[in-house]
């Protein structure tokens, strides 16, 4: 399947302005132009497809309910994205203090459910992150974004945004020139 | 791992996004679905900027109230066809023929272009045969004294289900002292009139960052059951060790034993320790007989120790298996001295347990259907009785119940039916039914209610099931149960939001769960009447809510995502209530509530119930030191002290004035 489609600029002015004054097909234009990239996040973010699809449809009431804030429209994606990672956060708090299954893995082990990235080498460079740098990366990864736009939806500044991202990747290769250092002498 | 996502910058963003082309979005989610469901929500008055039409909103629905007649919801189910069955099974008779079974997978496999090692097929305990019923019973075996010590205080213990079988918890108090597991530390803190003593800890012998544990009293000090992963190559290990009091009153071990898999649940009756844990067992070519740990289960005084053979009940039909077998392994612990009594190992994995004094239940998943099987433990002889199938799966220990001749079982799941063609099986919605069986497993009646709902709570009072269900609105059913053969939906009561706990408090039904309403979140109290015809009536609700900060605006400074909310409460107690302290006798009730935003704390909210009023009232907020990722865990009672738990700190408060004697971090 193909990533969502956007909007031309002028057209997406015009669809946020009457979605703000609460036209729901226009907010349905908005959103499907970005639907598929918040399941995604969601989907690398938490345990399970129904905890995702949960998260997207929460996030999207939610942005429906106080799209009137909005006053940028340009911020729209990046807006949606904040409330989606305020939902996310939310979800795993409540993984946090549930007395869960992962308390029953070995370290390193994920929970049953948890996503899987289709390539494996995707899936072992994530495996090495934190769960707050596996959001940030795959954000960036997903393109489009500016530093300050991702500043803005994790709640940080824009130079932490950018020094956060060099330790992800200095993080990245320590562990692969370990790993190459292993197979070295192996 | 490839260093490509290193070297070139748009790797990673190549990786992600042909990830993303290939990333199925549930239908639910597609843009025309949402837009129907936004136009719903605005007929229902959504797009409302002003924080107090919200709450007028949700004030109206909260207060709707839908008794709905009888015929119209029950959805009488035809006659299922009874799936009971007494529970023949086949005992391995010998180790050889498990290995022989083992080679048998292993041979039917390469005849498979897609070896696929976690595809797993569970057996069914119906299909094996019981051939000559070992029944190891220990006849002679002592009955073990293991009752907690008692100190002559008046002690909270931890809700349980059933009276007279005990449960487990991660914190237990005899009274003069506390027990806590975290992390692999056992920690002993004596405790004198609210003041603490000097502690002891001690670090299990096999300690890993992750891991499950649990706590039991007995009358010369403490046992912890407890997984852990020592051997990576193993499938987990469950440890039980006993520590008793030495001259010095310091815990030492006593005894010790384990058995492989990761811990599903335990209870205690009559002292003995009933310890339920899942294994797998997969199978390749190079396997062999001389290795046991490869296809058979370790239970005894260490990992080296096996289930004997004609302990282990596999099916009479290997066919059906793919590459490996799961187990669920049973086993009698005497609670004092952690010794095992009697085993047996079952074809299938485990999911919930329910545990009367008469029979433990098993419920483990089977592709859609879940197998419910009957166990019997008399004099500590575990010996499975009937089992039987049913669609969907219970929720939680709460979804079970026995009376004197049936049981009874509240599932939730997606139903496979028969297309119109009548041959092909298409996946239906989302369904709910309430079973009744007789104690041999054979299915008397069955009632289904809210299609397409999520259940979330159950709870058995008297002669009526409570069932609480969520999609949009919270529907409370009622469903009399004292005829099995006919069960009857009495009452439906639909409030917003829902409840994950239910609890009997006197002649009421006392519900915890969440409050979701029309931009309206919160945590929520409430308290049903009930009489003897099922009739609900919800007596008081009190919700601790939240909402969008108005002031919160995205062009602003204030980034931080506590304050998109407005003071937003969350509760470990929705997905672990023995985080609560419900106390109906003494009129008290316990909450924890983290408390995130712009006036963030943590606290227990003692609350009564006014029977004048039949109000909830807010009797004393104790905080704790500010820290935002404190988990609360317990609130315990001791006489007429409280003891309040988090992860990390424990402090003691007055019973009468609630303020607080003495604090310590833990």
């Amino acid at each position: 399947m193909a990533k969502s489609q956007p909007l031309p600029p002028e057209k997406f002015a015009e669809t946020v302005k009457a979605a703000r004054d609460g036209d729901a097909d226009a907010f349905g234009l908005l959103y499907s132009t970005i639907y598929r990239e918040l399941y995604y996040i969601a989907r690398t973010s938490l345990r399970s497809e129904a905890d995702a699809a949960d998260a997207v449809s929460d996030a999207v009431l939610d942005a429906f309910r106080s799209i009137g804030k909005l006053r940028d429209e340009a911020a729209f994606r990046a807006w949606m994205f904040k409330i989606l990672t305020a939902k996310i956060k939310q979800k795993q708090r409540e993984y946090a203090n549930a007395p869960a299954e992962l308390d029953e893995l070995p370290e390193g082990a994920l929970p049953s459910g948890a996503f899987s990235y289709l390539s494996p080498e995707l899936n072992e460079a994530m495996g090495l992150l934190t769960r707050d740098e596996r959001l940030l990366l795959t954000m960036q990864a997903l393109g489009g974004y500016q530093t300050r736009e991702l500043a803005k939806i994790f709640g940080s500044t824009d130079s932490a945004v950018r020094s956060k991202l060099t330790r992800i990747r200095s993080k990245l290769r320590a562990a692969l020139e370990e790993e190459t250092g292993r197979e070295q002498y192996a | 791992m490839r260093n490509e996502f290193l070297e070139n910058e748009n790797a990673l963003q190549e990786a992600v996004n042909a990830e993303l082309d290939a990333v199925i979005v549930p239908e639910s989610l597609s843009p025309e679905q949402m837009v129907n469901r936004l136009k719903a929500e605005k007929r229902k008055g959504i797009h409302l900027s002003k924080k107090a039409e919200f709450r007028a909103i949700a004030a109206l629905c909260a207060s709707l109230i839908l008794v709905v007649s009888i015929s119209a919801a029950v959805n009488r189910e035809r006659q299922m066809p009874l799936s009971a069955s007494a529970c023949y099974m086949d005992n391995a008779g010998s180790y050889h023929t498990l290995y022989q079974q083992a080679r048998y997978l292993v041979a039917q496999n390469k005849k498979t272009r897609n070896f696929d090692l976690f595809s797993r097929k569970k057996y069914a305990i119906e299909d094996a045969v019981f051939l000559n019923g070992k029944n190891s019973a220990i006849s002679e075996m002592p009955t073990a004294d293991a009752a907690p010590r008692d100190t002559g205080r008046d002690v909270s213990d931890t809700i349980t289900q059933v009276d007279g079988i005990t449960e487990a918890d991660v914190v237990k108090c005899d009274g003069d002292a506390i027990y806590y597991l975290k992390n692999g530390v056992l920690t002993y803190l004596p405790i004198t009139d609210g003041k603490f003593g000097a502690e002891q800890t001690i670090s299990l012998p096999t300690r890993t960052t992750n891991y499950k544990g649990d706590l039991y009293l007995t009358e010369q000090g403490v046992t912890v059951v407890y997984s852990s992963y020592a051997n990576a190559e193993l499938n987990g290990m469950v440890s039980v060790i006993s520590y008793t009091h030495d001259e010095n009153g310091k815990l030492v071990q006593s005894g010790t034993s384990c058995q492989e898999g990761y811990l599903v649940d335990t209870r205690v009756a009559d002292g003995m320790l009933y310890l339920v844990s899942s294994t797998s067992k997969y199978f390749d070519r190079s396997i062999k007989e001389s290795d046991l740990h490869s296809y058979v289960p370790s239970c005894g005084a260490s990992f080296d120790e096996f289930v004997e053979a004609e302990d282990i009940l596999i099916p009479e039909h290997w066919d059906n298996c793919t590459n490996g077998i799961s187990y669920t392994l049973v086993s009698a612990v005497d609670l004092q001295t952690a010794e095992i009594r009697d085993n047996k190992a079952l074809a299938g994995s485990s999911g919930t347990i329910y545990m009367t004094k008469n029979a433990m239940y098993l419920s483990s998943y089977d592709g859609d259907k879940t197998r419910i099987s009957r166990i019997s433990y008399e004099n500590g002889t575990i010996t499975p009785v009937a089992t039987t199938l049913i669609d969907g799966s219970p929720i939680n220990q709460y979804a079970m119940h026995e009376t004197e001749d049936a049981f009874f079982v509240a599932a939730s799941g997606y139903v496979t039916l028969s297309a119109d063609d009548g041959r092909t099986a298409v996946r239906g919605g989302l369904q709910n039914f309430l079973y009744s069986f007789d104690l041999s497993m054979k299915q008397l009646d069955r009632v289904s209610f809210a299609e397409g709902e999520q259940l979330k709570a159950v709870n058995y009072v008297d002669n009526f099931a409570y069932v609480v269900t969520f999609y949009q609105t919270d529907p409370l059913f009622c469903i009399d149960f004292t005829n099995p053969q006919s069960l009857k939906i009495c009452d439906e009561f639909k409030v917003s939001g829902y409840s994950t706990f239910l609890y009997p408090w006197k002649e009421h039904l006392f519900s915890f769960g969440v409050e979701s309403d029309n931009g309206m979140n919160g945590i929520k109290l409430m308290m049903y009447d009930t009489n003897e015809n099922g009739d609900l009536t919800m007596l008081d609700d009190h919700i601790w809510a939240y909402g969008m900060n108005d002031n919160w605006w995205w062009e602003s400074d204030d980034w931080h995502d506590d304050h998109f909310y407005e003071n937003f409460y969350e509760s470990p107690a929705i997905t672990d209530y023995k985080s609560l302290y419900i106390h109906p006798e003494k009129n008290l009730l316990a909450v924890p509530l983290n408390v995130y935003g712009s006036n963030a704390a943590n606290y227990y909210v003692f609350m009564r119930f006014n029977e004048q009023t039949k109000q909830f009232e807010e009797i004393q907020r104790v905080p704790f030191p500010s820290d935002p990722n404190m988990c609360l865990m317990r609130c315990l009672s001791v006489d007429n002290v409280f003891y309040l738990i988090a992860d990390n700190y424990i402090q003691s408060v007055d019973g009468n004035s609630f303020e607080v004697i003495e604090g310590k971090t833990i």
